[in-house]
């Protein structure tokens, strides 16, 4: 049984958060200019770099969809990223699941009706899992696609929670993931909608709207912290190319 | 390593680095840290922190515990006191105590090495903050901005936590003297044993103390000196005293434990002779045999140790001789045995006889492995109760401290050395100790004293012993779980109007037209459950069992529900009732009592001539109960032939099902077994101590019976079906067959042509059938009771823990089984009522129960509650039964259950007692031979004449009741007439 | 970018001159400019991430763990990762298997030795994140400075224990924790790199950059460390991507005195490298980018 003080009665977490706050979240977008666009994002000490290429034409007839562009993920989680080393196939059956979200979740928010015939190839390393690698690798995505100049309908920014007891607790940590059921959602911009949404292990069904609102909040200041960084990139683009 | 960064929220985070080494790998870990400043003193006094609360999710702010006017003491003004790891973990019972340790500062650091150390003793404090009463607040230095602080270049781990402390300490003076509303601020005072750490924080300005000078500071300090634990310096006089091995480091134990050469397992002291356990470990098959002081090497009883072998030629067969403390060193004076060696002669001797006898044998089969302890993973220290050996008081010295002995009264654990200044009034009393080390050097273990409970056999000082040996909570209940009552308290009512908006109203079904009865023990308060029985047109039967709906009134997630839950179960004591739940439910609104409207969860079935099941529903209901029968006033209405009014109508059906349920169940092999305690009357309140009544069957009992049986049955599929991972449920293991290896092979020497078949639990039943002694009726019993002591003991479990095979109730013959039907004495039943109550729509389940892991909490507590209940129940009937003795001694029959080369072991079934005749109470103990092969004790008894006793032989005894010397517990003396 | 038959003609033609000229203007014994960080992974030892001006990338981490040692065969295990590949293509196993030899015949092993019983064992993972030229230069550069910046935990239980077993236990402190060199009790530790050289001709050009790779007659893969060229040394195609159509045999006096010619030339690569680890070192901001 761990014995660790997940959630104190004095309200502090076991890294000294309290339950509503996020950890440090660190991004930077044009990390590979050899990229289309790139992104590398930090959660705490979850380590996430995205590449993205495209929209280009796809190498294979079969990848061509008349209508949209097809989104390609390659995931590759490193085998150092945890805390026993571990060396995880492709066909994984999590590593296929997470796949399947993500392209999921940004075939919603693409729009990629605007490039039909094209194909967006993703590639995502995760270097490093300090708990909420689903949600690391969401923000990553979203901003090496706005690195890439993708259209898209708003941020995708993403974060989990998990319910220990009765508390909701926001962004977990790998210990506090490895103690409770958690949610990660994808909030779509400063809206409520949502654009992903994966249930780790389950949830009663009466805390569900509780732990849903914390998310969203903490979703809408992760979108906030991506912003300023593409905003202050965009600008220092901008003075480059005036001065 | 260290980088701070001060996010845009205001926290500073850092990453802290270090190296983990486990099972002899390490790894590097690197953790992020936040600190921050909105961690408030807790103080009412300061005028800053308020302003700067931060609320939890519920919306709740923290509250301002600490007095703003705290004590005051002689040398130094008002103050807090901060308390170090050390302090917290030797002296947790002097921070418990009510007379002093008020407004303490628990710093971070400090919780989490207790909790490293000691995971009880971080219980027991985390209860001291949680109860607010002695205002204890924990302050997360560690996560505090002002107060975090980086290990130096070269500080081991410890250093840098008493810096931690220290700094903590320090912070709390700025703080206070920064903020404080009051003329004077508040100081505070670091209690802390370290002699080094102490001389370091008064150079930085921090009134430290140790914790006896702190103690003696206080306005009551005298009366609390006595209970300041023991250092290992306090005893140092005795250091050459003995020399008992070292234990070996964690990393040899580990990888010893690896590879194959050490074991680890629980220690349990033999029961008839202190100087030998055993440990059962994975690695084999039987337990291995540890024989004598230094192998024993300072373990307790319950701890869990690692062993290592010893060499084959030392390996024998269990000991055939009794050997008590009490019986060996009782008149050592404590302080004086510097001369005595490790192994005392008598010891010696006994440990000779042993090693010819078994030289004598040499057929590998009876030898066993013998091994030494060489560490002690978990002790299993606990209070004691005990009383003062009166031979280690030196009754010259004035009111000066000295060092006595305690002889507990749990006879399988060696005396505790305690230093005492009220050892002379102490004497004759039952006081609480508490071990606090058992250095190499010292021969005994050392404890102190914690209080005292009151004269030797006074009822209410045996009372709180036997509870306290046992570990039974019988305070009484806090505010907080009596909060959780319905607010109505006693004039609370099942609503008149059933449709007054209230949704789970709704659901429940009106059973209130049903002729319902209960059938109970005479003047029984707690009526957890009622019957009802009528025909149906198509012949067949609707019987209802309805169950007083506790988990109504018990919410999960209350503080009612984790008392529960915690106790686990009501505890009968001859005397006295422990209850589980408070008494307002307990014999009042869950009870059904009769004449009056109660919530129940209700099992109907429809139940075929044959009392086959056809159907069967469950439902919340209300329920009137028609009358409360007890079985004597059941079974008269039953025979009565001019009753014949429906209720009597439907008790008869009743009657007639339960004959044939119990038929079926007897037919599949449900054991008949026997235990000597059932038989004596423990369910009763008369307690009248002039008799022992051995309790007599009523065709009633087995009708109640029969239908609770099938209620649990039928319960433990339905939680099962909806419920596949976490069902609350009970089994019952079959015996393994070498459980019985010994019973049979007495029988084959002692009673020709008897055995006891164990291949299903029907065999069983029918060889039982068979040992009967056409000139001894009681003979049968006696084996049943033989046998009763083979068997696995039933336990608690929730269904991921075994495979559907695994489930079968082997004494009940059932493939699955539960209890459902005394939730108010038993929390399983709590736990079954929701989770049925979840199978059937009519609430959510809470998660806990959903949850494997906390079912497993759940469950492992039930079954060491359950276990702990029956034991001082028996204790409780053996110290009645004593007491009856006292005044009535008489002659009895008794039947031989033990043969040993120094004494035999008699069950007189009258009294349901049993008792150890020693050699020296039988006879010339010179003259006595022992024979193995026949189990059989001959010698001279004092009349000159030449006896011979065996096993399962009728003697007559003499039956008394004595107090023991030493130990001061009365027990039933036996001597053979 | 695959060439157009005029201008892998006109390349060929610029390499084969007594004076060649490089496409992008360097020097034959020139290594293109690149740059690096270490020590960024938290859960590793030690890692590195590098990348040359092209856009390729490689990051490599340094794991250890306890082991006994007569269960290991192997002290220091490899894997590589390429993004685009199979783990199972023969590309990948072909980069596995060179590094895997190159650390076989020139990393001190036995001095992962911990006690009697137990040696620490290393696990190399190696991300080839983007490469457009033949990454073993790159992967090699990268182990290089993981490894210096590999820090092993401090035992400070028993170092004999052939007697009576027992496990290792290590200090907790990080700051404790000992770098390769320290642990191995060595002034210099120096692991070996791999340098790609390609062959056009009678000249030889290290590094050689994709548009290179196209046209060369041949390739080399040459060890070194501390100094000296080392085995193994083999040849290879190193357009692994395009068919090469100048691919030929050379002269065994080309590799005498290619191997002559670098060994002079490549302790600048090596002291550069220390220079970036040194560096590193002191500005320790734990950031990769």
């Amino acid at each position: 049984m761990s014995r660790l003080e997940l959630y104190s009665p004095e309200g502090l977490r076991v890294d000294g958060r309290r339950w509503n706050e996020l950890r440090r979240f660190d991004c930077k977008i044009n990390t590979h200019p050899a990229f289309d666009g790139s992104s590398y994002v930090e959660q705490g000490n979850s380590k996430v770099i995205c590449m993205v290429r495209g929209p280009m034409e796809p190498p294979m007839r079969s990848q061509v969809n008349q209508t949209q562009a097809v989104i390609e993920m390659n995931l590759n989680i490193a085998s150092f990223s945890t805390l026993q080393r571990r060396k995880r196939s492709k066909n994984d059956k999590r590593m296929i699941e997470m796949k399947t979200t993500l392209e999921r979740t940004f075939e919603q928010s693409v729009m990629s009706h605007l490039y039909p015939r094209t194909l967006i190839e993703v590639n995502v390393q995760v270097l490093a899992q300090d708990g909420a690698v689903l949600a690391t690798m969401t923000n990553a995505i979203t901003l090496a696609l706005i690195d890439a100049g993708v259209a898209m309908y708003d941020y995708v920014s993403a974060v989990s929670v998990g319910i220990h007891d009765q508390t909701p607790l926001l962004d977990l940590n790998v210990l506090e993931e490895n103690d409770m059921s958690c949610l990660t959602i994808g909030v779509v911009g400063k809206s409520e909608k949502l654009a992903m949404l994966l249930l780790e292990d389950k949830m009663p069904l009466d805390k569900l709207e509780n732990a849903l609102a914390v998310a969203i909040a903490g979703g809408h200041r992760i979108r906030d912290l991506m912003d300023d960084e593409v905003r202050s990139h965009g600008n220092q683009r901008v003075s480059k190319l005036t001065s | 390593m260290v980088e701070k960064r001060k996010l845009a929220s205001g926290l500073t985070t850092i990453q802290k680095t270090f190296v983990r080494s486990r099972n002899g790998g390490c790894m590097k870990i690197v953790r992020e840290h936040y600190l921050r400043s909105d961690i408030p003193c807790y103080s009412q006094a300061c005028n800053h922190c308020i302003t700067n609360l931060k609320p939890d999710a519920q919306g709740n702010l923290p509250l301002l515990v600490l007095l703003d006017l705290p004590l005051k003491l002689k040398n130094g003004g008002q103050h807090y006191v901060v308390v170090d790891t050390n302090v917290v973990l030797q002296a947790i019972d002097l921070l418990e105590n009510t007379e002093c340790f008020y407004d303490v500062v628990v710093p971070q650091i400090v919780l989490e090495e207790v909790k490293n150390r000691s995971f009880p003793i971080y219980q027991r404090l985390r209860a001291l903050v949680k109860a607010a009463d002695k205002r204890f607040v924990v302050f997360h230095n560690e996560f505090h901005e002002e107060t975090y602080i980086t290990r130096e270049k070269d500080e081991s781990i410890n250093d840098r936590n008493d810096r931690a402390v220290n700094r903590c300490a320090q912070w709390y003076n700025e703080h206070l003297a920064k903020y404080s509303s009051t003329k004077n601020p508040i100081k505070v005072i670091l209690v802390c044993n370290d002699r080094n750490n102490r001389k370091r924080a008064i150079a930085e300005g921090i009134d430290a103390r140790s914790l006896e000078d702190y103690i003696e500071s206080l306005p009551n300090g005298d009366m609390l000196r006595d209970l300041i634990p023991t250092e290992n310096e306090s005893f140092e006089k005795n250091a050459a005293e003995i020399a008992y091995p070292e234990y070996y480091s964690t990393s040899r134990t580990m990888a010893g434990i690896k590879n194959g050469t050490l074991y680890q397992g629980v220690f349990n002291t033999s029961t008839y002779n202190i100087l030998e356990g055993s440990v059962l470990t994975p690695a084999f098959k039987k337990p291995l045999l540890i024989v004598g002081t230094k192998n024993l090497n300072r373990a307790f009883n319950g701890d869990l140790v690692i062993v290592e072998l010893l060499p084959k030629d030392k390996w024998r067969e269990p000991s055939t001789t009794i050997l008590e403390e009490s019986s060996i060193g009782a008149n050592d004076n404590a302080d004086d045995n510097s001369q005595e060696d490790l192994v005392s002669d008598k010891e010696r001797r006994m440990l000779a006889l042993e090693a010819v006898k078994a030289t004598i044998h040499q057929g590998e089969k009876k030898l066993q492995p013998t091994a030494r302890v060489v560490s002690i993973t978990r002790r299993s220290w606990r209070f004691y109760v005990g009383q003062i050996a009166s031979s280690s008081v030196d009754n010259e010295t004035s009111n000066a401290s000295q060092t006595c002995f305690v002889i507990l009264m749990d006879k399988v654990l060696p005396k505790i050395r305690i230093k005492t200044r009220k050892a002379k009034e102490l004497l004759g009393q039952r006081i609480v100790v508490s071990v606090d080390a058992w250095p190499s050097n010292s021969k005994y273990p050392q404890g102190h004293f914690v209080r005292s409970l009151g004269a030797i056999e006074t009822e209410g000082a045996e009372r709180e012993a036997l509870l306290i040996e046992h570990d039974v909570e019988y305070r009484p209940f806090s505010k907080a779980v009596l909060d959780c009552l319905p607010k109505e308290g006693e004039n609370w009512k099942v609503p008149e109007n059933l449709d007054n908006g209230d949704e789970q109203l709704k659901k429940r079904v009106d059973l209130r037209d049903k002729l319902v009865c209960s059938i109970d023990p005479p003047n029984c308060q707690d009526i957890d459950d009622a019957l009802h029985a009528k025909p149906l047109p198509n012949g067949h039967y609707e019987v209802g069992v309805h169950i007083a709906d506790v988990t109504h009134f018990v919410k999960p997630n209350t503080a009612l529900d984790s008392e529960g839950a915690s106790r686990g179960t009501s505890v009968y004591l001859v005397d006295k009732r422990i209850d589980m739940l408070p008494m307002l439910l307990g014999t009042n609104l869950c009870s059904l009592n009769p004449y009056v409207e109660r919530f129940a969860f209700s099992v109907i079935w429809e139940l075929d001539e044959n009392a086959e099941i056809v159907d069967v529903k469950f439902m919340k209901s209300i329920i009137k109960s028609r009358e409360a029968f007890s079985y004597e006033q059941a079974q008269l209405r039953i025979e009565d032939g001019s009753q014949n009014d429906e209720l009597t109508q439907s008790i008869r059906i009743l009657l007639k099902l339960s004959k044939k349920l119990k038929q079926k169940r007897m037919d599949a092999g449900a054991l008949n077994l026997s235990s000597p305690e059932v038989k004596v009357h423990m369910d009763s309140e008369t307690s009248d101590p002039g008799e022992v009544e051995v309790k007599k069957l009523l065709e009633t009992n087995s009708l109640v019976e029969e239908f609770m049986l099938l209620a649990n049955i039928s319960v433990a599929r339905k939680i099962y079906d909806a419920y596949p991972q976490t069902a609350m449920l009970r089994r019952h293991a079959a015996p393994p067959s070498t459980n019985f290896e010994a019973l049979n092979e007495i029988l084959r020497v002692r009673k020709p042509g008897m055995s006891i078949s164990i291949e299903s639990s029907k065999a069983l039943a029918d060889s039982l059938d068979r040992c009967v002694d056409p000139n001894d009726e009681y003979f049968n019993t006696l084996i049943r009771i033989m046998s009763t002591r083979c068997m696995m003991a039933a336990e608690y479990f929730s269904s991921s823990s075994y495979g559907y095979p695994d489930f079968r109730h082997y004494g009940l013959a059932v493939d699955i089984y539960t209890h459902f039907t005394s939730p108010i004495r038993r929390y399983c039943d709590v736990v079954a009522h929701r989770q049925l109550a979840g199978a059937i729509g009519y609430e959510m389940l809470d998660s806990q129960h959903r949850d494997k892991h906390k079912m497993e909490l759940i469950v492992r507590n039930i079954n060491k509650r359950h276990r702990n209940a029956q034991f001082a129940g028996r204790a409780s009937i053996e110290y009645y039964v004593g007491q009856v003795m006292k005044n009535n001694e008489s002659t009895q029959e008794g039947y031989v259950m033990k043969s040993f080369n120094n004494g035999i072991v008699v069950l007189v079934p009258k009294f349901g007692v049993e008792g150890m005749i020693k050699l020296e109470m039988l006879g010339d103990a010179n003259s006595a031979a022992y024979d193995e092969e026949k189990y059989e004790l001959s010698f001279t008894d004092f009349k000159g004449v030449s006896r011979t006793v065996g096993i399962f032989d009728k003697v007559q005894v003499a039956v008394k009741s004595v107090q023991d010397e030493v130990s001061g517990k009365r027990k039933v003396q036996l001597v053979l007439v | 970018m695959l060439l157009s038959p005029a201008e892998r003609s006109y390349i060929y033609d610029s390499l084969c001159q007594k004076d060649p000229i490089r496409p992008d203007g360097r020097t034959p014994l020139q290594f293109r400019p690149l740059e690096a960080t270490t020590d960024f992974l938290p859960g590793s030892n030690g890692s590195a991430r590098i990348r040359i001006a092209d856009g390729s990338e490689c990051i490599v981490s340094v794991k250890s763990k306890v082991v006994l040692s007569e269960k290991e065969a192997n002290l220091i295990e490899w894997d590589v990762d390429v993004s685009g590949y199979r783990d199972d293509s023969n590309f990948v196993s072909n980069l596995k298997f060179s590094l895997t030899d190159l650390y076989m015949k020139n990393f001190p092993c036995e001095k992962l030795k911990l006690t009697a019983k137990y040696s620490y064992k290393l696990f190399l993972d190696c991300i080839i994140v983007s490469h457009s030229s033949y990454p073993l230069t790159l992967a090699t550069m990268a182990s290089y400075l993981a490894l210096k910046s590999t820090r092993l935990p401090l035992l400070v239980s028993e170092v004999d224990d052939s007697q009576v077993e027992e496990q290792p236990t290590f200090s907790d402190d990080w700051e404790k924790a000992q770098y390769l060199a320290e642990f191995f009790k060595t002034e210099s530790f120096s692991p070996p790199l791999y340098i790609t050289v390609g062959i056009v001709g009678e000249n030889v050009f290290v590094d050689p950059s994709e548009t290179e790779e196209q046209v060369l007659e041949n390739g080399l893969l040459i060890g070194y460390s501390e100094k000296k060229c080392i085995a193994p040394i083999t040849n290879l195609n190193l357009a692994t991507n395009s068919n090469n159509s100048n691919f030929k045999g050379f002269t065994p006096a080309l590799l005498i005195s290619t191997v002559d010619l670098l060994k002079g030339h490549l302790s600048s690569i090596v002291d550069a490298l220390d220079t970036l680890d040194k560096q590193d070192k002191e500005d320790r901001t734990q950031s990769i980018f």
